[in-house]
């Protein structure tokens, strides 16, 4: 074997660039000051004594349910428009249907920088945006969900089609099928267990999402999580956020079951 | 029918040929035998349009395989059956068969077909004939080497070439199914007049399943005899590895 000095390898650099970072970080913190808030233990100590009062009586059950339907349904909506922008602009980035290199450099490397571009801006800062051009309505908070979701669904997207072996559609090709046949009858079928758990894994991020989508005024989990938070209704904010871990954990599994019937 | 070519390839991790002419008639079984990495491939994926040669051509009844059209006109003339990998594992094996026919339909066609199989008989005719018929609504990758190969069959029966080119199609198979699936296919070739063209390593099936042998070594032609003009002699020394000497 050829003996190579370990540091010229990139991957040691970068462990090198990590560490020096890292080390830099720490010497920013002020070490004699006290590191944490005085008053955040008592604080904490509190939030997590909750845990053993957790406000259950049906009429905040309920509340808490009607919360969890309106993210339900925000989330839904946007990652429904994200799937219905992310899967052509996903099969366009790909390149896969392009025949020649002269159509394909240009097209693709356009639609990989919009993607870009609509995903680099974070879906608080997308709501903050809308709800300046349009108002506090629930379009606003869609809006913000769908457009950098699409954003990164079309990036990985085109990214799971292009990972999917040539074999099958070589073969394809020998039978007569042209590009479209090739990406309808291979390409996609072949993608689509992928491309479906990775939706899935971003439905439940567009739940979170939505969630936190209150400060823009809709209504949901987030909103009545901020309402008990403000109150110091500890209880009522555990309630919720199970209410949220259960909604996770409910796309988890069914995700989990769709995918089971389709890849064998 | 007429295959030729004189080319060259200095293509990624496909093998280079050195001006190779060959004419291959109508009907005829014709077996490339070679050491692995002589080039056998290659010179099937040229013949079948698969890769272009970088000098050269391939006539098909005396017409430029370049201007044949992909796809429906080139389909119905040639069609390849490769080692494995071959179909797509996540469709039915019903799918699988009937992608024969994608040179036939158009886009929507082929998009409605998947929800709804068109012409759903000829797959079940095709299945049949390869004995596999209880396979239709299967997941094709629940199938074994050996019936995935008889897929792949059935899909080049529904296509219909005039001319079958398989890349090592037994390679993958144990010794008996090997020789079912030879037989298969050789009949296949036989009762309907097709040429066929296979590249193999099992000089036995050679003798037993063809007419003709053509030898291949580092990209050259070696031999274009009939298989009974082709000795031992010239096998071993088309096998053998350079400085590497058997004794005993």
């Amino acid at each position: 074997m050829r003996a190579r000095p370990v540091f010229l390898e990139s991957r040691g650099l970068l462990t090198l660039l990590l560490v020096g970072a890292l080390a830099w970080s720490l010497s920013a913190v002020d070490w004699k000051g006290p590191l944490v808030h005085t008053g955040g233990a008592g604080s904490a100590l509190e939030f997590f004594g909750a845990l053993g009062n957790i406000e259950l009586s049906p009429s905040f059950l309920k509340l808490a349910l009607e919360a969890c339907l309106y993210t339900v349904a925000y989330a839904v909506a946007g990652i429904t428009l994200a799937i219905a922008l992310g899967l052509p602009l996903g099969i366009i980035a790909s390149g896969t249907l392009a025949r020649s290199t002269k159509v394909r450099t240009p097209v693709v490397v356009g639609t990989r920088g919009f993607l870009a571009v609509t995903r680099s801006i974070h879906e608080l800062v997308w709501a903050w945006l809308f709800v300046a051009a349009i108002g506090i309505s629930p379009m606003a908070a869609i809006l913000a969900l769908a457009i950098p979701y699409g954003g990164i669904l079309g990036r990985i997207y085109s990214e799971i089609l292009n990972d999917v072996p040539e074999a099958p559609l070589r073969s394809l090709r020998a039978s007569g099928a042209s590009e479209w046949q090739v990406l309808l009858y291979g390409r996609l079928v072949m993608a689509i267990p992928d491309m479906l758990s990775y939706s899935f894994y971003r439905f439940e991020c567009a739940i979170r999402a939505a969630a936190i989508m209150s400060f823009v005024g809709i209504a949901g989990l987030g909103y009545q999580i901020q309402l008990s938070l403000d109150d110091l209704l500890y209880g009522q904010v555990w309630t919720l956020l199970l209410f949220l871990v259960a909604l996770i954990v409910l796309v988890d599994s069914w995700s989990t079951v769709v995918r089971r019937r389709l890849v064998a | 029918m007429t295959n030729s070519t004189n080319g060259h390839r200095p293509y990624p991790r496909s093998v280079a040929l050195v001006r190779i002419s060959l004419e291959i008639r109508s009907g005829e079984r014709v077996a490339i035998l070679g050491p692995s990495g002589s080039g056998k491939t290659t010179l099937l994926h040229i013949m079948g349009g698969v890769i272009q040669p970088d000098q050269g051509s391939i006539l098909i009844n005396d017409r430029p395989l370049g201007s044949l059209r992909p796809g429906r006109e080139l389909a119905s003339l040639v069609g390849i059956i490769h080692q494995q990998f071959d179909l797509v594992p996540h469709l039915s094996v019903m799918h699988n068969v009937m992608a024969g026919r994608l040179g036939q339909w158009g886009t929507l066609g082929c998009l409605f077909s998947l929800v709804s199989p068109r012409e759903r008989h000829l797959a079940v005719d095709a299945l049949g004939k390869l004995g596999i018929a209880d396979k239709l609504y299967e997941r094709t990758s629940r199938l074994s080497g050996g019936e995935q190969q008889r897929v792949a069959m059935a899909r080049l029966l529904v296509q219909t070439p005039k001319a079958i080119l398989a890349d090592e199609p037994v390679a993958s198979l144990d010794p008996a199914r090997a020789e079912d699936l030879m037989c298969l296919l050789t009949d296949i070739a036989r009762e309907s007049g097709k040429t066929l063209v296979t590249s193999l390593h099992s000089t036995q099936l050679v003798r037993t399943y063809f007419s003709r042998a053509i030898g291949l070594r580092n990209g050259e032609l070696q031999f274009d005899l009939p298989v009974d003009a082709v000795t031992d002699n010239m096998l071993d020394a088309l096998y053998n590895i350079a400085g590497l000497r058997v004794e005993g």
